[in-house]
């Protein structure tokens, strides 16, 4: 991705969406694995590098936000004192200033009445304050990247569309590059620029939007777009896909989505497709949806 | 008031449940010399529910959509107000009869991964409801588990699993399964797919239909996604802080809403298409706290239409255009 | 993956070398217990005067009949400790038991009815927890009375309060949980939700308690049951010792016999320093039947012709050559 650039990251529980977000970061643990083809950041090759040196660019130029801030949040110390924190390790401020900077991060974050907020805890705030708080917090130290985990699913309707709306507002001014990760196609279709679809663990489909949702080129695409309840505005039944994302122990054969897809030829049960070039995105598919399917049905 | 045994609807339709005015407070202790704080989560919500139909109950957090199905379950006494459940009160009931009335009036819960025991077996918990309310024997509870199981599509084997067992989907399922075993007039569903995938969603929001097209089941459909409601509801019912801001047919409240409230959800809730999205209205703030709520109307803080007016005195529920709406501006701010 | 439960478990268990070792070794413990009978090779209180002091098989001077070598008294230690399992384990379930079940439904009493009833049984406990853990063991003695069951019971008394309080937290958490609201929808009684609900998952924590309470109490009901610590005592080559027996008693053994007004009687003196009635007393068992209660500092005529006393503290036989002959008082 360019810099200042919005995408999506789509798909459900178990696309691995979120693990592969947190091993660009380095957050993955043993006895988990993780290897790359290819990992170049603003100009540095990460793969090539030491784990320290890795970290210190990553930890820098690449902040992440989570679903639930609650409890993202220590909820031993005032916010503030956490915000303190982040600058005194990163930007090396002290005394007057930090506590100036402090200030200006909340009320750019829109939390009113921040010189008494800066002294509250987590709990005493509410779900959509603290997920403000990890913001500011995320671009205390001015990164390059911000990857947004969910940020909003664990919020309310209103306050979720303020949160979207901060999160682009501050893409915009600071010229940032902005992941965002969900499971809610709309927030993506609202937001995004370019999106991925992920499903049991692999790409399966990136294209710009609205070309994705308008014209899916990929069956999961589509039967996602199928199963929102807005797209079915009038039938009584939803039209679902049948079956559950595959497990650990029981991946097929082939392509992974085989035993789902309604489209299903016998080369996908047996050969595992790979990702191709197809117009300006890619999809993982033997026979990826034409033009003409997606809106002929 | 009726006193007919069994009320019934304009359209002919026996009234299964019917609120009135229902009201639940709170107290707390707010330490020994601070006076006791009321926490006000239900505002007299008065509506009425005729067989086979779905009433959505739409809200943010803190608007008493929970309270609300707490009283309808049975599970806590209302402050105030009346709840009918076959034109019998509840307040007023005998023991029998409020056996009766439980195992008519059955809930399906948010998280599927709280809310199935999970030291018991599915096939325990499924027959928990039957053992308690029914004089069947082992053979023939058995014989309902089976059938139950199979009709929310899962394998008859499943019987004997555990919870942690299941997908949330399938969890899900089961307590469905749970919910409809005894065959209820009224299942209260507070979001039950709002955990749940998109493509789950789906199956179980079709679920839901089905079972309503089989069994005449009325639903209490608690959910605070704007699609999800438009797709499964009769009529809606938009909370906040705990009373009732408007109610009309679903088709009427998603073409043309008219509390201010209500409009801000619609618009905030984002839309895939471009054509749907509408103008964004800025709603600055956050919900109040129960403890203190404001006076007058509460949503006149946040509210861009407020006057004085608004924040003097509460407005009540007026017919305006076949729907229900508390707004003292509707004058002014429709059309 | 439908793995049936109790295969998950034993996958994951398996898994930890440590927890399998420990089940290993008590497996051996119960199973000792259970078949002692089958097992031991000797009886645990047959006397082999041959074979006294014998070293353990795998020294020179072993012997095969005895693997782990016999005691002063020539018993078998091997035998000794079989079916010294029995009673350990009797003991720590025993008193677990009495106090994890009262322990389990007052705490769940104490959940279910907070407002009156919980602060009641709370503030009991909290009597009880205000009582230093010795002084109760002490009263419930002094009021039943000496012996093992009753170290048990005051053993049990004094963890109740434990169980209580950590069953009444785990089920105050569970109460709010949704499946017990599932549960109430569905029309469950108070003592459904209590037993059949959210019992089963407060056990965790109790579990944890109740394994570590089994051992503690164990080397508790040792020391209740009451003895003075002891010493080696007496001249060197006296043939005297001290040791506990399976129950934890302290035991003096000595070849020595009592001599006195029963001359020509030769039985080895099982002597034991413990309390008895509140007091201290020093007894010797003439036979394995009868026991000979002797004031504590008396003194008498051993069978080597020295004058023997035997002492509570420290506690032991001491002896001096005496000149002479004489018989001792009595």
């Amino acid at each position: 991705m360019g810099a200042g650039e919005l995408i999506g990251v789509a798909g459900e529980s178990g696309s691995g969406k979120s693990v592969s977000m947190m091993a660009l970061m380095g957050l993955i643990d043993p006895p988990g694995k993780w290897s790359a083809d290819q990992m170049l950041f603003d100009g540095h090759d990460l793969l090539n590098m030491t784990v320290q040196q890795r970290r210190k660019i990553v930890g820098r130029d690449v902040a992440m936000i989570f679903q639930d801030a609650s409890t993202s949040l220590n909820p031993s110390y005032p916010i503030g004192f956490q915000i303190r924190e982040v600058l005194k390790l990163h930007m090396n401020l002290r005394g007057a200033e930090l506590d100036r900077r402090v200030l200006d991060l909340l009320e750019w974050v829109e939390i009113p009445d921040a010189k008494n907020r800066v002294h509250a805890y987590p709990h005493q705030l509410s779900g959509g304050m603290n997920q403000r708080v990890m913001i500011a917090m995320a671009i205390s130290c001015e990164p390059k990247l911000l990857i947004a985990d969910e940020p909003t699913t664990a919020l309310d309707v209103t306050i979720q569309a303020q949160i979207m709306e901060l999160l682009l507002r501050l893409q915009k001014q600071r010229n940032m590059a902005l992941i965002m990760i969900t499971h809610d196609l709309a927030i993506i279709a609202e937001m995004a620029q370019r999106a991925y679809v992920m499903y049991a663990g692999q790409v399966v489909e990136q294209q710009a939007l609205p070309a994705l949702f308008e014209h899916p080129k990929h069956p999961y695409t589509e039967a996602l777009l199928a199963a929102i309840p807005e797209h079915n505005k009038g039938a009584r039944r939803l039209a679902a896909l049948k079956g559950i994302v595959p497990g650990q122990y029981d991946r097929p054969k082939g392509c992974l989505l085989a035993p789902r897809c309604q489209y299903a030829q016998a080369r996908c049960k047996s050969e595992v497709p790979s990702l191709q070039n197809v117009d300006a995105g890619h999809v993982r598919c033997f026979y990826p949806l034409s033009y003409l399917l997606s809106t002929g049905g | 008031m009726s006193t007919q045994r069994e009320p019934v609807d304009p359209s002919g339709q026996p009234i299964i449940l019917q609120a009135q005015k229902l009201t639940r407070h709170y107290q707390l202790k707010q330490g020994l010399f601070a006076p006791k704080a009321t926490v006000k989560a239900l505002n007299g919500v008065s509506f009425s529910l005729a067989k086979k139909r779905s009433l959505a109950v739409v809200g943010e957090s803190g608007c008493g959509k929970s309270t609300l199905a707490r009283q309808l379950t049975m599970i806590e006494t209302p402050t105030s107000g009346q709840l009918l459940i076959g034109g019998v009160d509840v307040a007023l009931a005998n023991r029998a009869e409020i056996k009766s009335m439980r195992s008519r009036v059955q809930m399906v819960f948010q998280n599927p991964y709280a809310s199935l025991n999970p030291r018991k077996q599915i096939g325990a918990t499924l027959d928990e409801p039957l053992l308690i309310n029914t004089a069947f024997s082992r053979s023939e509870r058995a014989e309902k588990i089976a059938a139950i199981i199979d009709r929310v599509g899962l394998r008859p084997e499943y019987v004997r699993r555990y919870p942690h067992m299941f997908s949330g989907g399938q969890r899900q399922r089961v307590a469905i399964a749970r919910a409809m075993i005894l065959n209820p007039q009224v299942v209260v569903a507070d979001e039950p797919v709002s955990a749940l995938d998109v493509s789950i969603q789906a199956q179980i929001l079709n679920l839901f239909m089905d079972l309503q097209d089989e069994f005449d089941t009325s639903y209490v459909f608690i959910s605070h996604n704007l699609s999800v409601v438009q797709h499964v509801a009769d009529e809606v019912m938009v909370m906040y802080l705990g009373a009732v801001v408007e109610h009309g047919s679903k088709d009427a409240l998603f073409s043309r809403p008219f509390h201010p409230y209500t409009r801000a959800l619609m618009n905030a809730t984002p839309a895939l298409h471009e054509a749907d999205r509408r103008i964004k209205i800025h709603i600055s703030g956050e919900l109040p706290s129960p403890l203190n709520p404001p006076s007058g109307c509460a949503f006149h803080q946040r509210c861009p239409y407020a006057t004085a007016q608004c924040q003097l005195e509460l407005p009540q529920l007026r017919p305006w255009e076949g729907s229900q709406v508390a707004c003292h501006r509707l004058e002014q701010i429709s059309g | 993956m439908a793995v049936a439960p109790l295969m998950e478990f034993w996958l994951s268990f398996s898994a930890n070398r440590g927890a399998l070792l420990a089940s290993l070794f008590f497996t051996v413990v119960v199973v000792c217990a259970l078949l002692a009978g089958v097992l031991a090779p000797h009886s645990p209180i047959e006397q082999y005067r041959e074979h006294m002091l014998t070293p353990p098989v795998w020294d020179v001077a072993g012997n095969a009949d005895f693997l782990f070598g016999t005691d002063e008294l020539g018993r078998d230690i091997l035998s000794r400790l079989i079916y010294g399992a029995r009673i350990s384990l009797l003991i720590g379930l025993t008193s677990v038991l009495l106090s994890l079940l009262p322990g389990m439904a007052l705490g769940l009493l104490a959940a279910f009815y907070p407002k009156r009833l919980g602060v009641v049984i709370m503030r009991v406990m909290d009597v009880m927890l205000a009582l230093p853990s010795l002084l109760l063991a002490i009263c419930v003695i002094t009021v039943l009375g000496p012996g093992l069951i009753n170290t048990t019971i005051a053993i049990a008394i004094g963890n109740l309060p434990g169980y209580t309080r950590l069953t009444r937290a785990a089920a105050l958490s569970e109460i709010g949980r949704e499946y017990v609201t599932a549960s109430r929808v569905a029309g469950a009684s108070t003592w459904r939700l209590m037993f059949n609900a959210v019992l089963p998952n407060c056990m965790a924590p109790l579990i944890v308690n109740a394994t570590l309470g089994f051992s503690s109490s164990v080397l508790e009901a040792a020391a209740g049951s009451g003895c003075a610590r002891i010493s080696w005592s007496g001249r060197a080559g006296a043939n005297t010792g001290v040791g506990r027996d399976a129950v934890g008693r302290t035991r003096l053994y000595s070849t020595r016999t009592l001599g006195g007004d029963d001359s020509g009687h030769d039985g080895i003196a099982d002597c034991f320093v413990g309390e008895s009635d509140g007091r201290r007393s020093a007894g010797c068992a003439r036979s394995q039947t009868e026991t000979r209660v002797v004031r504590e500092n008396h003194e008498f005529i051993d069978d080597q012709k020295s004058v023997c006393r035997i002492r509570s503290w420290p506690a032991g036989i001491s002896c001096r050559r005496w000149r002479g002959s004489g018989s001792g008082r009595r």
